[in-house]
């Protein structure tokens, strides 16, 4: 499991800062004592490293990490399946956390609550971790592309608000139920 | 549809409600088809023959049969949609109030093939229906087995080249005592015990340099590890492929000839590794030369298969060649 999150961690900051930037961060991470801390806090150190290196707060970059993880094919199928419009997709987003259970179960994600309330859909995870919440936002930017609709999303303290401006602002991605879903859920 | 017990739909209701039916009469004549299904049998409506066959094995593969079979005895009913790739319907049917019979029908496990067969949609399903759950799972599941399979793949190449490490001499590059001891292990283990591959006689030649202290106090180090090196060199040269060559302690070789019995043969190969290794001997070194001892034993299928012993024995025909004077081997 820890395989998987340092690898998608890496891929993540190969493909986006290059392979010399990857490598540093994975040095960086080499040098690291043994973990004391809990698994996942190692599987991601990566992430920290990398904000430090690059003075960017690692919230952004759990953002950019969401939202690069919806531009992975596979995945980003996965997600579509998940919904058939933006719409659909944010109020059936309670569902995630099991999803993600029947792919991996052991990754944690935290349960989510979804909520319509002035006339904006408010996402409530039931853990306030800053890792989930921000990997949240970018998903839901990277599928917003992806489904073609304009919204603005904002962080309220441990709630995410979505105003969604335009249900079919772009033409969107194309998806297909038999689309061919490409090899692995990692690159 | 006439009403019964209040529960009649319009046409357009059925086929909203259940896009996978078939509405039909006893005689055959097709009443509804559901938009879904119509999708992969596009000219159900014209009739059964020709288009679906009753797909449970054992029996007569006519599609009308089977459907009144299922709908009179409630049963479940299985057919295939010709001219199709391996799409099975699965479902079962009643009679509705106009006595015409009503069948629901699903793709089962065939689904992915139905979907990819008539490019259907979210749309083409009904909420209850878990195709979209189930067409997730397919993908997740692929993803996930993917990306375990390619871990494994790694794990196992690395633990190919751990082990391999793990018997080879990091200086030289030849095997080092374990790679030695488990060479030489197989080596007496096939000592009749199978018979494919039947045991051949080994020659265990121990080899040992003589004034190599001496370049490394007066020479250091360096030039020690450089002319251990080199002597690995001169020794791969000299063995052919089947056998093995060990550095098993700082100026200790071991060769594990296989095949090898000819007395003279080993004679002569001990004198081409001595005139080689001599031949290494630092300029800067000028009280001595660098050569080599060698204690050789042969060893013949049937007798003792003790690797201990036998490194015992070549042992002791080192001592001897060293109390000889050096620069010479002893065969016992």
């Amino acid at each position: 499991m820890n395989r998987l999150i340092h690898r998608t961690i890496t891929e993540f900051l190969r493909s986006t800062y290059g392979e010399d930037f990857a490598q540093m961060i994975r040095d960086d991470r080499r040098s690291m004592a043994a973990p004391e801390t809990p698994v996942t806090g190692f599987a991601t150190a990566g992430l920290a490293f990398a904000a430090e290196r690059l003075s960017k707060p690692l919230p952004d970059l759990y953002e950019d990490l969401g939202a690069w993880l919806t531009r992975i094919e596979p995945i980003r199928r996965l997600l579509r399946f998940s919904g058939r419009d933006f719409d659909d997709f944010l109020l059936r987003l309670d569902e995630l956390p099991g999803r993600a259970r029947l792919v991996l179960p052991v990754v944690d994600v935290p349960l989510l609550q979804v909520d319509v309330d002035d006339g904006a859909i408010w996402l409530t995870p039931s853990r306030p971790e800053i890792g989930w919440q921000h990997i949240l936002v970018g998903l839901l930017r990277g599928m917003a592309d992806d489904y073609g609709a304009l919204c603005l999303i904002s962080v309220h303290e441990t709630a995410i608000r979505v105003d969604i401006c335009d249900h079919s602002f772009a033409e969107g991605r194309q998806f297909t139920l038999y689309g061919s879903p490409g090899p692995g859920i990692v690159p | 549809m006439s009403a019964a017990g209040g529960t009649a739909l319009t046409l357009d209701a059925l086929k909203r409600f259940l896009p996978m039916h078939l509405r039909l009469r006893d005689d055959g004549t097709v009443l509804s088809v559901g938009p879904t299904l119509a999708k992969l049998a596009p000219d159900l409506q014209a009739g059964l023959p020709g288009r679906l066959v009753n797909a449970r094995p054992g029996r007569s593969t006519c599609p009308l049969a089977a459907i009144q079979e299922a709908v009179d005895g409630q049963g479940r009913l299985i057919l295939r949609i010709l001219n199709t790739r391996d799409i099975i319907l699965r479902g079962h049917g009643v009679r509705d109030g106009a006595g015409a019979m009503l069948l629901n029908l699903g793709f089962g496990i065939s689904l992915h093939r139905a979907i990819r067969a008539a490019e259907l949609t979210d749309d083409d399903f009904v909420p209850s229906d878990l195709a979209m759950e189930l067409m997730f799972l397919r993908e997740a599941n692929r993803g996930v087995l993917h990306v375990l399979s390619r871990f494994n793949d790694q794990l196992a190449e690395a633990r190919q080249e751990a082990v391999l490490q793990a018997q080879t001499d990091a200086l030289t590059g030849l095997r080092n005592r374990r790679g030695l001891d488990l060479e030489l292990a197989q080596a007496l283990r096939l000592n009749g015990h199978r018979q494919e591959d039947a045991a051949v006689p080994v020659a265990l030649i121990h080899l040992d340099l003589d004034h190599f202290k001496q370049v490394n106090d007066l020479l250091g180090h360096l030039a020690g590890d450089e002319l251990l090196y080199r002597v690995a060199a001169v020794l791969k040269q000299q063995v052919r492929k089947a056998d093995t060559a060990a550095r098993v302690g700082g100026d200790e070789f071991v060769l594990l000839m296989r095949g090898m019995t000819s007395r003279s043969a080993l004679q002569d190969l001990s004198k081409r590794i001595i005139r080689a290794i001599r031949l290494l001997t630092p300029p800067e070194l000028t009280e001595c030369q660098v050569s080599a001892s060698l204690g050789i034993v042969i060893w013949m299928p049937g007798e003792t298969d003790s690797a201990s012993d036998l490194l015992d024995r070549a042992d002791k025909a080192l001592y001897q060649a060293k109390a000889a004077g050096r620069s010479q081997a002893v065969i016992l």
